[in-house]
């Protein structure tokens, strides 16, 4: 192994960055430039592969692409714009930073996901806040749906004390999956856990949210 | 609710641009090269005190079945750790409980071997200790400092998983060295130490695997 490491170093860093970049280059050949989706990953994946590669200027285009939809998320539980803010910057430069660290053909919205939750939960605990990761809000939007606006004050109010009873592991799968759009494997990955303890999470969230909802309805 | 506003932006590629990262190729050819210098530092860490005859004190079963264990188990660990692999942590939380109880287990498996071996008392203890303290450090330093396997989502359990690869780095040198198989040495000289370096990962990996901070304006 020492033998190894000695005799092959010198000539690591051009060889594994020429390949590594060729290889990239060959594989998607600039799609993520193009294509929404190729070989089934996401462009914003795709430029991540691209960006720890070491094309710089792919970041650019993974900020347009997921900041928008990462500062909803933060700020759905910041619940503040400043500290929103701060944690969506402190997310980008982090996957600036651990860029190498990056897994090829991992989904890159996990992995931010995953990043600005753990920066969202120092927050909250540094400020002395009860970190809640799910917004009445937007349950309402995606349990109900635009059409039915005129009721979603009163859904709002039955599911407040409901949405409190939820445990908060509960509550974090079910945003992830039925809020934020994740599949259960992606929202593991962000979670840390497998994609079994996810939907068996985000099913019991939905058990326990289902009487109030169906009290509604009646 | 308002949103992002552009300057948020520019901020962010202005500062990528004064704090550059290493890309992939970078970071695994200096990962190689610290991973050399562990290793010359672990071969000398491993003949300091030069490696004592086989006795009833230590059969050469005894040393094979640690040495083995440890040297898999440190290969493992190791891997698990500094690959870029998609894993869950689950993985690496496994890895900080499983080294050190495996560890046990081939000890303990050693000492049945060595039923004669005579207990050693606390001047072999404090040497085996004092050997896992500046060995353990150096590795640890060369693995949290210079290999750095950047971690911004759990970066504690990567350093604890980082000090149990350590650890089972350090039990190989260490029983190459130690010239007892007794059940409590191995418990107190060569098990316990690898917690103890986990925590010490544990504790530093908080601090130096993880690049948060606040963006500056």
């Amino acid at each position: 192994m020492f033998g190894f490491a000695v005799g092959t170093f010198p000539f690591s860093v051009d060889f594994i960055e020429w390949r590594s970049r060729t290889g990239t280059q060959r594989r998607s050949a600039g799609a993520w430039r193009m294509e929404a989706v190729h070989e089934g990953r996401s462009r914003a994946s795709l430029a991540m592969d691209a960006y720890a590669d070491g094309d710089d200027s792919a970041f650019s285009m993974l900020y347009d692409e997921l900041a928008p939809k990462l500062y909803g998320y933060v700020r759905r539980m910041t619940r503040i714009d400043e500290p929103a803010r701060d944690i969506v910057q402190q997310t980008f430069m982090n996957m600036h930073h651990a860029r190498s660290r990056f897994s090829r053909r991992a989904s890159v919205e996990a992995w931010m996901y995953a990043i600005a939750r753990r920066l969202t939960i120092n927050w909250a605990r540094a400020e002395g806040r009860r970190w809640v990761p799910l917004a009445v809000e937007e349950l309402v939007s995606a349990l109900r749906g635009p059409e039915e606006e005129a009721s979603a004050a009163e859904l709002r109010e039955a599911l407040f004390s409901e949405i409190e009873s939820v445990p908060e592991k509960l509550r974090e799968a079910f945003l992830l999956v039925r809020v934020e759009g994740f599949s259960a494997a992606e929202a593991a990955e962000v979670l840390g856990t497998s994609a079994m303890a996810v939907k068996l999470r985000a099913h019991r969230a939905g058990i326990i949210l289902r009487p109030a909802m169906a009290k509604f309805g009646e | 609710m308002n949103g992002l506003p552009p300057e948020i932006k520019h901020q962010l590629l202005s500062l990528t641009r004064q704090e550059p990262s290493l890309t992939r190729g970078r970071a695994l050819a200096r990962q190689w090269r610290w991973l050399a210098v562990g290793s010359l530092v672990l071969a000398a860490g491993s003949l300091i005190r030069g490696i004592p005859a086989t006795s009833e004190d230590r059969p050469g079963v005894s040393l094979a079945v640690v040495a083995s264990a440890a040297f898999a188990l440190a290969l493992l660990a190791t891997t698990l750790v500094l690959a870029p692999w998609r894993r869950p942590r689950s993985i690496l939380r496994g890895t900080v409980l499983a080294v050190p109880l495996l560890l046990l287990a081939a000890g303990l498996t050693a000492s049945s071997v060595a039923p004669d071996a005579r207990p050693m008392g606390w001047p072999l203890h404090s040497m085996c200790l004092s050997l896992f303290a500046v060995l353990g450090g150096l590795l640890l330093a060369i693995g949290l400092l210079g290999i750095r396997p950047l971690d911004p989502i759990a970066p504690t359990t990567t350093g604890a998983a980082l000090g149990a690869a350590v650890g089972a780095w350090v039990t190989l040198a260490v029983s190459l060295q130690c010239p007892s198989a007794e059940s409590t040495h191995v418990l107190v000289g060569h098990v316990t130490p690898v917690l103890a370096v986990a925590a010490v990962g544990a504790a530093l990996g908080a601090r130096t695997l993880a690049r948060r901070g606040r963006a500056r304006p």
